[in-house]
């Protein structure tokens, strides 16, 4: 009895969403939703054992079409949209989504598609254009907060290198969603023996190594926000990029 | 002698009355009615001209005044002393020629016998004065006024009598040298790091060219914090002195003009005043142990809160976390514990630990000794829980123990549950979201759970709970010497933004923010949110009313003692008046000037809340000597007004000058006044006659 009341503690414990931990959400929504349904282990792993992030091990789902998106959303900071064909979003769940980044969440997109002109890439410009209408997608540079919110990175990279830049809408002085068209998280993913699936073009493993830690410094600024462009870290930074140039 | 009252009113009714009694004389023909309106008519002539018989006495002497400005600014220059001689020398004449009483002033009237008079350290009031003497004196009377003129307003007396005369006994000052502070602007507060200005008017006579130095002080540091060089003229020159204020608080500040040779006096070269040094923005140091979705919102609303300069460092790597890239290529920089606990600590404000542990970092006990001594000193900590907070980040017996407001307890724990934290007292400003009642108590109740706390091991007795779960407090702060600390045992406040989503009546990222903003600026000691403190300003004059706001911010409906403490050092209890809830007033009115403080006391069973206020007063004296020089003019003015002349001190004769006036004023006074129209008969007389009138006109006797 005794093991039985302690294995159910452990399990309620492992589901305790939304507290001072790491959550690994994803949404998902009508559609390919989720093409690499385990990269999320080898990330948190990853940012746990690299980091002092805490992360619950288990990937929260958050479906899109849900009635209970808005409870769900309220206890998710960080929510990942992957995806390589049409993103139909509710026109209740558009409004909801609106919300949850105004109030201070962070969304994530990736498009895996890897093409210049996709159907996700279309319906996700549609989707921002509907919702964030007054708001405008930017494209980082060198010095965005993005590319050091933990590793310093140059370039930004996936599986793919097709666009050196990620795309955000700011809000309160904060990226509040990223948008990335370089399937970064094909990059963690692995076959059952532990092998990379993709290969990384053109770069190989060097570009694989700095599209991971692109990723983890995403999760990191979903974390600690523009912490690293306080005024205190720039002599660093600096003298650290001038050492690697 | 009779008396008439013509007013235009009374001869626009005497009018009427004429011509009813021609219209009397025309249409009746009845020889008592008639009459009787002839007699009535005399009655109501009688009443409208207020007929009085006054009786007069041929006077054996003529009535003298002699009213003596005592105030301040007699001091100067012999002028008091100069009145003194004239009073020795004429006085013992003087009543025996004339019927003489004597009178001394300055914001007050007083009888007196003495001929020898004193100053006093008030101010004058020269027409408030006039106008009571001359109410009180029976005509005829001849007044001199002996003053320098130098009066608290360029007003005129407004009582003038017919047989009163009242003549200005001047003080004709040729050498005359002085240089006085006569106006002091400023802003009472100030803000630090930012430039205050203090405008200084200088009044200067008899030192036209001539170069002075105006000084700016500091009393508390003794500081000369700005010099100006000032050209006088004769009249008022401006002068601006600047500094920057660097500590926080109220502090003394004085201005002095150099002393010039011959001057009247030095007394008027320097003014004393308070500036409130408030804070410009709270800096604030935010230490957080790991990155979190409470760091990111806490730090998002630090950041865009303009008040707010924030440096903030959290541990993005534990010492035992693995490294796959070399150092160049992390975005780390080294914790710098030393320049945090004791270089640039104290420039802070507020200390925010956030699941930050000092163990993991080799961080030495004395430097949390410095933590402590930073709180003793009026800096603000908050520390907000998670697993290396409170006695799981190992703060147990260290000095931050003893200034937490909770108890650390062996037993600690950090438990995950959703939970709605429940508000221990609606009344605290911290929770204060809306001014309705029952709104605050709705938005409360609904608010997003909570995911987590830290089950520590209760309070201490001076700590105040502000919001609990079951008996565990989960906001609580409590006052350690001149600062404040404030405990949050959970890191999921941050639920409050996103609960935005599910609930529409309510926007709870507001109330995110109003609470945050309420407990940063309360522990910065950035806003007042005491329990109790007294709003006054800092200077008064002597005779001006202390007005006091008393203000408590306490659940229980106390009534505060106030409790003045004169510069003498004796203490007098104030009455206390309730104006509505938590608002109280009290006054006073200082007539020494000095150094006044002001105690406000609440009890609520064996807790005492008090404030202290202290006030300055002596400004009169200050504005009375501003300007030292003998005000001819206005007394020139008093005499145009009184149709008399401004006589000379020096050259005074009191017979001559009544001999020239006498002819404009009556010889007799006014032994008794009878005033016909008041007896009661008269009235009764009227209403019989009308009656009767009425009654023989009726039935045509």
């Amino acid at each position: 009895m005794k093991k039985f009341i302690t294995l159910i503690l452990i399990f309620n414990c492992s589901f305790c969403f939304g507290t001072d931990k790491f959550v690994f959400a994803q949404l998902k929504y009508p559609g390919n939703w989720d093409p690499y349904p385990h990269v999320y282990l080898d990330v948190l792993d990853i940012l746990t054992l690299t980091t002092s992030v805490k992360a619950e091990k288990e990937r929260k789902i958050i479906d899109v079409t849900s009635d209970n998106l808005k409870q769900e959303l309220a206890k998710t900071p960080f929510v990942i949209i992957l995806g390589d064909s049409e993103v139909r979003i509710p026109s209740k769940s558009v409004k909801i989504l609106r919300d949850y980044v105004l109030n201070g969440g962070t969304i994530f997109i990736e498009d895996t598609s890897e093409l210049y002109f996709s159907k996700f890439d279309s319906s996700i410009r549609n989707f921002l254009k509907s919702a964030f209408a007054e708001y405008k997608l930017k494209k980082t540079t060198s010095d965005h907060v993005l590319m050091k919110s933990f590793y310093l990175i140059r370039n930004v990279t996936g599986r793919v290198a097709m666009f050196p830049y990620l795309e955000y809408i700011e809000h309160e002085n904060r990226p509040a969603i990223i948008y990335s068209r370089n399937n970064i998280l094909a990059c963690w993913a692995r076959d059952r023996f532990g092998k990379y699936i993709y290969n990384c073009v053109p770069l190989g493993e060097q570009q694989r190594f700095n599209s991971q830690k692109l990723f983890l410094n995403i999760i990191m600024y979903s974390l600690c926000g523009t912490y690293k462009m306080d005024k205190v870290h720039q002599p660093f930074i600096e003298q650290k990029l001038r050492y690697k140039k | 002698m009779i008396s008439l009252k013509f007013t235009f009113f009374s001869v626009f009714l005497i009018t009427i009355l004429f011509v009813l009694v021609l219209f009397v004389f025309v249409n009746v023909k009845n020889k008592f009615v008639r009459l009787a309106r002839i007699v009535l008519a005399v009655i109501l002539l009688v009443f409208l001209l207020n007929v009085r018989y006054k009786e007069l006495k041929k006077l054996d002497k003529v009535n003298v005044c002699l009213l003596v400005d005592t105030s301040y600014s007699m001091k100067f220059n012999n002028r008091i002393t100069k009145v003194n001689e004239f009073m020795q020398k004429n006085i013992t004449k003087l009543q025996q020629l004339y019927n003489l009483t004597l009178y001394s002033f300055d914001t007050e009237l007083y009888k007196t016998t003495m001929s020898s008079f004193v100053y006093t350290t008030a101010g004058t009031k020269i027409n408030d004065v006039i106008n009571k003497l001359l109410s009180e004196l029976k005509e005829p009377y001849f007044v001199f006024l002996f003053s320098d003129g130098i009066n608290y307003a360029e007003e005129l007396p407004s009582v003038k009598k017919e047989n009163l005369v009242v003549i200005p006994v001047v003080f004709n000052e040729k050498s005359f040298q002085d240089v006085s502070i006569y106006n002091v602007r400023f802003s009472k507060i100030g803000f630090k790091d930012i430039e205050h200005e203090i405008k200084v008017e200088l009044y200067s006579f008899g030192y036209p060219n001539r170069y002075c130095k105006v000084r700016l002080y500091n009393l508390s540091t003794n500081e000369v914090l700005h010099t100006s060089e000032v050209l006088l003229k004769d009249g008022v020159v401006e002068t601006t002195l600047k500094f920057v204020p660097k500590s926080i608080g109220k502090n003394k500040f004085k201005v002095e003009i150099t002393k010039l040779h011959n001057e009247v006096t030095y007394e008027n070269n320097s003014y004393i005043f308070d500036i409130e040094v408030k804070k410009n923005k709270i800096r604030v140091l935010y230490l957080c142990g790991q990155p979190s979705p409470e760091y990111f919102h806490l730090r998002s609303l630090l950041k865009n809160d303009p008040n707010i300069d924030l440096v903030s460092f959290v541990i993005l790597r534990n010492p035992e976390d693995i490294v796959i890239v070399p150092d160049e290529d992390l975005a780390l920089i080294p914790f710098p514990t030393y320049d945090i606990f004791v270089k640039e600590l104290f420039n802070y404000d507020l200390v925010i630990l956030e699941n930050f542990t000092y163990v993991r970092f080799g961080i030495p006990l004395h430097y949390l000794d410095n933590l402590k001594k930073f709180v003793l000193s009026g800096g603000g900590l908050i520390m907000i829980g998670g697993e290396n907070s409170f006695f799981l980040g190992g703060y147990k017996y260290t000095p931050i123990e003893d200034v937490l407001p909770v108890i650390l307890s062996e037993k600690e724990e950090w438990v995950y549950i959703d939970f709605r934290p429940e508000v221990v007292d609606y009344k605290s400003p911290f929770v204060k979201i809306f001014e309705d009642k029952k709104e605050n108590e709705n938005i409360w109740q609904t608010v997003p759970m909570l995911g987590n706390y830290q089950k520590v091991g209760g309070v201490k007795d001076d700590t105040i709970v502000v919001l609990k779960y079951k008996n565990f407090p989960i906001a609580c702060y409590s006052e350690k010497g001149k600062g404040r600390v404030f405990a949050l045992l959970t890191n999921t406040t941050w639920r409050w933004c996103l609960g935005n989503l599910f609930q529409e009546k309510y926007d709870y990222k507001n109330l995110y923010t109003k609470f945050w903003k309420k407990v940063i600026y309360f522990t910065s000691s950035a806003e007042e949110l005491k329990n109790i403190y007294i709003l006054a300003d800092d200077n008064y004059n002597t005779n001006q009313q202390v007005s006091l706001q008393i203000i408590s911010n306490l659940k229980e409906e106390v009534k505060p003692e106030v409790v003045v403490f004169h510069p003498d050092r004796t203490s007098k209890f104030l009455s206390v008046k309730k104006i509505s809830e938590g608002k109280f007033i009290a006054n006073f009115t200082p007539v020494v000037e000095g150094k006044y403080k002001i105690s406000a006391i609440a009890r609520v069973a064996k807790k005492v809340y008090t404030d202290e206020k202290e006030i300055y007063v002596g400004d009169t004296a200050i504005k009375e000597i501003a300007v030292l020089k003998p005000n001819l003019e206005y007394m020139q003015k008093l005499a145009e007004y009184y149709d008399s002349k401004t006589v000379d001190l020096e050259k005074l004769n009191i017979e001559s000058i009544i001999k020239e006036f006498k002819s404009k004023i009556s010889s007799s006074e006014v032994v008794s006044i009878f005033e016909v129209y008041r007896l009661p008969w008269f009235g009764i007389v009227f209403i019989i006659l009308f009656l009767l009138e009425i009654f023989v006109v009726r039935y045509k006797l």
